[in-house]
């Protein structure tokens, strides 16, 4: 009995000690390793050129770019975050092992608390590398740092974050979160006369009286010159472009009961915010990440946008004033955009798939890809593509469906690993896979999607808990079958 | 022994409960199914309802006389009968032998107890004890093929010569199919139902995928038996046979292997997502009778009802948006949708004072009966099959001075909507994404309303109008009043501005005028086409104006890559003539519009690409100087020449002209339907295009449920006792269902109140006209959770009847939702009578 006393009071001894220290120990974030990953991006880089490529293609190599958040800040509390790039094919080789060359490209360290991920290159920015001569870079929002991270990407994927890197934000607003890269000719201002623009949108999750504003950044000048756009009332979430239409559509989230809006602001078109009121339609409903079918002719607008839903009690939101913590239900909405006469998307709803607890981010996979354009192919029955497979992960329940925009509903569900299957696992998931745990493991979140040459799409989902990226492949138009590969990057966190 | 002692006392503590208020427990409940089966609540067979907790790898067992859920051994929790995970579809159907049903369930993922694999099965719970467990399942993928999904489930009752079964909608590689699974009671005596052997003629290749399915009722007799339907009907997005027709496919199953079933395409011109079968008895539709709305053929027929795909449906569309009604037996039509009962109405033999209604002809079909929201399962209530809430014999029902009429054949039950109780045939409950369940009275075509159409301050009316105000020296605006009082000993037409008094001058028309904000502009801007962004370009000395933007890039300006499209300026909906103004206020200058160009994907007309269309604008000496190709940013507005009609929903409605006599008749304006199909095919007139698209914006709405006049008990020398315009607000209706046109007017204008001598006759003012706003006299009835209630993931009917207690029940209905809840009500109750179980 003495012996557990004296342990018990030798524990408290210590606790006492380290609540009376007035230092912090800050140690350097981990790099071979995500850490509480939330944005995730695909690059295919040709080595030879450093230009994109066809992947799976002779010389082409597919990056995975990961930003670590840092979430428990276990590391230095103001720039534990990482940006960890990895070569995909060569991590496949070693899975859940520590990151490390080949496999591991470069690794930037950014502020904690990293939010989406987006790649301004020559894919996403036409002559971004060929006409400004300017490196790929990964563009990550610290919410700790309330900056913008200007991670630059050199040919063989290596990361550098030096001079120039860190923009800081709007000093008023808080936790910058989401970006998206908008490139083309756009009049700086209404009535002004179009100009070659390399942009980027950064929203905020926070803003006094809960307004709603984007940063907007000119990528190609010198000083990151940095503009506020008012998107009037309700805070911002993830921002997405479409070339074709110029429009930023831009997600928000809870701020007041009965409004729920989705805006967009035509790029080519400055001066009016437009926006859709999805709370009309689905009642308790929260936006998160939203996505655009990618099976429209070459030229043409996107036709459908797919929004990921979070749905809260109202009456329990109305009675007690507040938004509650937790939700009753997820949903996918499906909004058609095709254009009406006076130019505007239609933004109706055409349908509402429940989902899981938690719907976050969201991605278009690409179905029937016509090998040499990249396109999806028409098909001979339908007169057009088919629509797109669309994949979602849902957080709070830690699941990740896939819904089939074709037939109109959910194809698959990632969900628990099987309850009565053996110590080995699930058979359908790679290990670790103990029965009743999220089978892409714990808080899926970040997403990222492959178009693989064989016709096959990559899935890559991170799992914030347990800090790896699952990446599964799929055949796009077998949805409901088993994936045809599945491995998990990066090691367990511990 | 010191443990075991608290639990045998907690355990006797719950035996001696007097009530199980465990709780149902759900998680998220994503299908439910009646059936009649063994648990452990009762000691015989009896009559259950299984509900699919998705999230909790189960389903929950409701004993529906008390709503509480069926418990486990344990009693301290409602009993789980766990499945694989995701339950999401439940079936049963009555093997005929008055023993216990086949229920089974579909999961998400393929079942990991019996299947060798995770592929599609069917898991077949233990309904013939209380056991209560997934007592076997029945493998798909053989016969539907590795990576097929099952998206569809319906139970089939047995009839004679033909076994219990359940229908199999799925999605696979080789595309949509259809497998029927036959159930047979076991001979050994221990009443289990037993799957039989699945061949491959078991399974249909359908070539569409099934999204719903639907069952033909049974059809009552003269004698009072009935005969088993035997024809199914699965609504799908795909197109439909070797025709690629779009709506609701038919198959007659009363002869042959499931194979040889072919799909019959029935026409709605649309696709659809969900869809229900039933008899239904028409009410009678007689302009002569004030009292059809409530006497009904006495003869039911067989009608499908689907909601169609929102994807494909608007008023910019072939056909509107909601529940539309199928007439199988319309064999041989260009489309199968019931046709349109409201006839119009002759006009009397003696126009009305203030001039006769606008003639406005019969649709081609039946108006989908609206859902607000995206309406997502169907599900159809009749009369309970015994008790007082099945009514036959003359009734009057508080809320009409009617006698409601029936018979054998078509027994009626009661709908309580806001307006009053009152008898119908048949409804369908429709749940939408908005969380809400939608009631339809299927005899009367349309949905239920909680306010009166017709009558009071709820009433289809104008509920404000103003003139728009202009100098005292110019011409105003206002609208002739033509049509006299009830009552009136003399009356005079005359142009009005008054405020109180525009509002009669309108005409709305039940069923067709919908909620919004109305404007007639003199010169006003076409709607969406004001201060918008546009170029100017110049091609063979012509000038030309698109509404479009350039997005740069490294496409030339004669490619469409180049522009992003603002307007379509060539769409016939946004009304744009020749002759209308061009303002290019930037430039100040402002012209004409000499043609309208249709869209140049080259620039080969405009010079520049225009994607969406440009007019030609008239020469001004205030336009820049183009060089052939050039092209220059501005600001483009788009004025009417005249006056022009709006709507903040519909846009662009017309011209109206003004009126100059007193003849009711001269230059009367009108918003109406006509025939689609022949503007669709006239060539010879150029402005067809544009009175399509308006067609498309005047159609039904809905069908009102109000007699025609006079109106019912109406005290003798009242208006109510008006041959035409009995009810107030309405000068020239006589029948509330027959077509009208959505707004009716004649604008007119007043002189200047102070004539300038030097200027005695002005020109109109540009920006001068009138304004008003409507109601549509419509307020959906629907029910929903008390509290919560977000995605409701299906709806049937239960007619309690058959329990101890509830003999004389109303009919209700079941609906899960994915928030942990299952709603529980009756057409019969009022508001606030639902239940919730949780």
């Amino acid at each position: 009995m003495a012996t557990r006393v004296s342990r018990l009071f030798a524990a408290f001894a210590l606790l006492l000690v380290a609540a009376c220290s007035d230092t912090v120990v800050s140690s350097p974030p981990a790099t071979d390793r995500f850490y509480y990953p939330t944005g995730l991006a695909i690059r295919h880089v040709d080595l030879t050129t450093g230009l994109g490529c066809v992947g799976g293609s002779a010389s082409c190599q597919t990056q995975l770019l990961v930003a670590s958040s840092n979430f428990d800040l276990r590391y230095d509390p103001a720039t534990g975050g990482t940006v960890i790039a990895v070569d995909v094919d060569k991590a496949l080789a070693t899975p859940l092992a520590p990151l490390v060359a080949p496999a591991l490209l470069g690794v930037a360290r950014i502020g904690s608390f990293g939010g989406a991920l987006a790649i301004v290159d020559e894919d996403s920015c036409p002559g971004w590398q060929t006409t400004l001569g300017k490196a790929a870079q990964a563009l990550v929002a610290s919410r700790s740092q309330n900056a913008l991270y200007r991670v630059n990407i050199d040919a063989q994927g290596s990361l550098t974050c030096g001079a120039g890197c860190r923009v800081p934000l709007e000093a008023a607003l808080g936790d910058p979160y989401g970006v998206a890269v908008a490139c083309g000719t756009f009049p700086p201002a209404a009535g002004g006369t179009p100009v070659a623009q390399s942009l980027a949108f950064v929203t905020y999750l926070r803003a006094p009286n809960s307004e709603g504003f984007l940063s907007r950044i000119d990528l190609a000048a010198a000083d990151n010159p940095r503009t506020l756009v008012d998107l009037l009332t309700v805070p911002t979430h993830s921002a997405v472009f479409d070339p074709v239409s110029t429009r930023l559509y831009v997600t928000e989230r809870f701020a007041a009961i009965g409004y729920t809006p989705l805006r967009w602001i035509t790029l080519a078109a400055p001066g009016n915010v437009a926006a859709r009121n999805i709370f009309d339609v689905i009642r308790g409903s929260e936006l998160r990440g939203m996505a655009l079918s990618s099976d429209s002719a070459p030229g043409v607008p996107p036709s459908r946008a797919y929004l990921a839903l979070r749905i809260y009690d109202v009456d329990q939101a109305t009675s007690t004033g507040v938004r509650p913590s937790d939700d009753l239900a997820g949903a996918l909405a499906v909004m058609d955009l095709q254009e009406s006469p006076d130019g505007q998307p239609s933004t109706r709803i055409l349908n509402v798939v429940p989902m899981d607890r938690g719907a976050t981010e969201i991605r278009v996979v690409p179905r029937d890809l016509d090998p040499t354009t990249r396109k999806p192919r028409v098909d001979p029955v339908l007169g057009r593509p088919k629509r797109d497979l669309v994949a979602v992960t849902c957080t709070d329940d830690g699941t990740v469906a896939l819904y089939d925009d074709e037939i109109g509903v959910v194809a698959r569900v990632f969900d628990i690993c099987d309850a009565i299957s053996s110590d080995a696992g699930d058979a359908g998931a790679p290990p670790p896979c103990d029965p009743g745990d999220p089978l892409v493991g714990k808080q899926p979140f970040g997403l990222a999607v492959e178009a693989l040459a064989n016709g096959h799409a990559r899935l890559y989902v991170g799992s914030f808990d347990r800090s790896w990226v699952n990446v599964i492949e799929i055949d796009p138009l077998q949805p409901s079958a088993a994936p045809v590969a599945w491995a998990r990057i990066g090691p367990e966190r511990q | 022994m010191t443990t075991k002692r608290p639990i045998a006392l907690l355990a006797l503590a719950l035996a001696c409960s007097s009530s199980s208020s465990v709780g149902s427990r759900f998680d998220g409940p994503a299908a439910a199914v009646s059936f009649t089966g063994f648990t452990g609540k009762a000691t015989g067979i009896g009559s259950y309802v299984a509900v699919a907790s998705t999230r909790g790898d189960e389903l929950r067992i409701l004993d529906p006389s008390d709503l509480e859920p069926v418990l486990s051994p344990g009693v301290a929790f409602p009993l789980s009968i766990p499945t694989a995970p995701r339950p999401l579809l439940l079936a049963a159907a009555s093997l005929g032998d008055g023993q216990a049903d086949v229920l089974v369930a579909v999961s998400g993922v393929g079942s990991p107890f019996f299947s060798a694999g995770s592929g599609p099965s069917l898991q077949v719970i233990e309904t013939w004890s209380p056991t209560n467990r997934v007592a076997y399942d029945v493998p798909l993928e053989g016969v539907l093929g590795a990576g097929s999904e099952i998206i569809a489930l319906a139970g089939v009752q047995a009839s004679p010569g033909v076994a219990a079964r359940i229908l199999v909608g799925a999605i696979g590689a080789s595309g949509g199919q259809l497998a029927a699974v036959e159930f047979a009671r076991a001979t050994d005596g221990t009443g289990a139902v037993v799957a039989q052997a699945l061949t491959a003629a078991s399974v249909n290749q359908l070539g569409f995928a099934p999204l719903d399915i639907a069952v033909e009722p049974a059809a009552i007799q003269p004698d009072g038996s009935t005969v088993p339907g035997t024809h199914l009907y699965i609504a799908t997005r795909d197109p439909i046979g070797a025709a690629g027709v779009f709506g609701v496919a038919q198959l007659d199953t009363s002869t042959g292997a499931p194979q040889t079933w072919v799909p019959a395409p029935l026409n709605a011109l649309a696709p659809t997502v969900a869809v229900a079968a039933g008899f239904v008895d028409d009410r009678l539709v007689d302009s002569s009778d004030p009292c059809s709305p409530d006497r009904f053929g006495g003869v039911p027929s067989l009608f499908v009802y689907a909601a169609l795909d929102e994807s494909a449906c608007g008023s910019d569309k072939p056909i509107d948006c909601g529940i539309v009604t199928i007439d199988p037996a319309r064999v041989g039509a260009t489309t199968q949708l019931a046709a349109d009962p409201a006839r119009p109405v002759p006009p009397p033999a003696t126009a009305p004072a203030g001039g006769n209604p606008t003639p406005v002809p019969a649709q081609d079909y039946r108006a989908p009966m609206p859902v607000p929201g995206n309406p997502t399962h169907i599900a159809i209530g009749k009369a309970p099959a015994t008790g007082a809430q099945r009514v036959f014999t003359d009734s009057k029902i508080p809320s009409t001075a009617c006698p409601t009429s029936s018979s054998a054949l078509s027994p009626l039950l009661k709908i309580a909507p806001g307006t009053g109780q009152r008898y119908t045939s048949a409804v369908a409950m429709v749940t939408s994404i908005d969380g809400r369940v939608y009631w339809l009275d299927l005899s009367r075509f349309g949905p239920m309303s909680d306010v009166s159409t017709m009558k009071g301050s709820t009433r289809v009316a104008v509920t404000a109008a103003s003139s728009i105000a202009v100098a005292s020296t110019d011409f105003r605006f206002g609208l002739w009043n033509d049509a006299p009082p009830f009552g009136a000993s003399s009356f005079t037409p005359s142009v009005t501005v008054d405020s109180a008094v525009l509002p009669g001058t309108i005409d709305v028309w039940p069923g067709f005028t919908d909620t919004g904000a109305w404007s007639v502009v003199y010169q006003g801007a076409l709607p969406s086409l004001s201060a918008r962004p546009g170029v100017l370009a110049a091609s063979a000395g012509n000038v030309y104006a698109a509404i479009q933007s350039d997005i740069g890039g490294t496409a030339l300006p004669t490619s469409s890559a180049r522009w992003a499209v603002g307007a379509k300026l060539s769409d016939p909906g946004l009304g744009v003539r020749a002759g209308d103004i061009v303002v290019l206020s930037d430039l100040g200058c402002e012209t004409t519009v000499a043609a309208v160009v249709p869209p140049d994907a080259t620039g080969a007309t405009v010079g520049v690409a225009a994607p969406g269309g440009a007019v030609q604008i008239a020469p001004a000496t205030c336009l820049p100087t183009l060089g052939a190709g050039q092209f220059q940013a501005t600001t483009i507005t788009l004025r009417a020449a005249g006056l022009v009609l709006a709507n903040d929903r519909l846009g662009y409605l017309g011209r109206p002209g003004i009126g100059t006599t007193a003849d009711p008749e001269d230059q009367v304006f009108a918003v109406a339907w006509s025939d689609e199909t022949a503007l669709a095919q006239d060539t010879t007139d150029p402005l067809a295009p544009e009175r399509l698209a308006i067609a498309r914006k005047a159609r039904r709405l809905y069908y009102p449920s109000d007699g025609p006049c006079p109106i019912p008990g109406a005290t003798a020398g009242s208006q109510g006792t008006l041959q035409v315009g009995c009810y107030t607000g309405f000068p020239r209706l006589s029948e509330p269902f027959a077509p009208g046109p959505v707004i009716r007017f004649r604008v007119g204008v007043v002189p200047p109140t102070v004539p300038d001598p030097a200027n005695p006759t002005p020109p109109l003012v540009r920006g001068a006209g009138v304004v008003f706003t409507t109601q549509t006299g419509l307020s959906a009835t629907f029910r929903q959770p008390n509290t919560g209630g977000a995605l409701p993931s299906g709806v049937f009917s239960y007619d309690r009847t058959s329990l101890s207690g509830h003999q004389d029940d109303p009919i209700r209905f079941f609906v899960p939702y994915l928030d942990d809840l299952v709603l529980f009500f009756s057409p019969s109750e009022s508001s606030g009578s639902q239940t919730t179980i949780r």
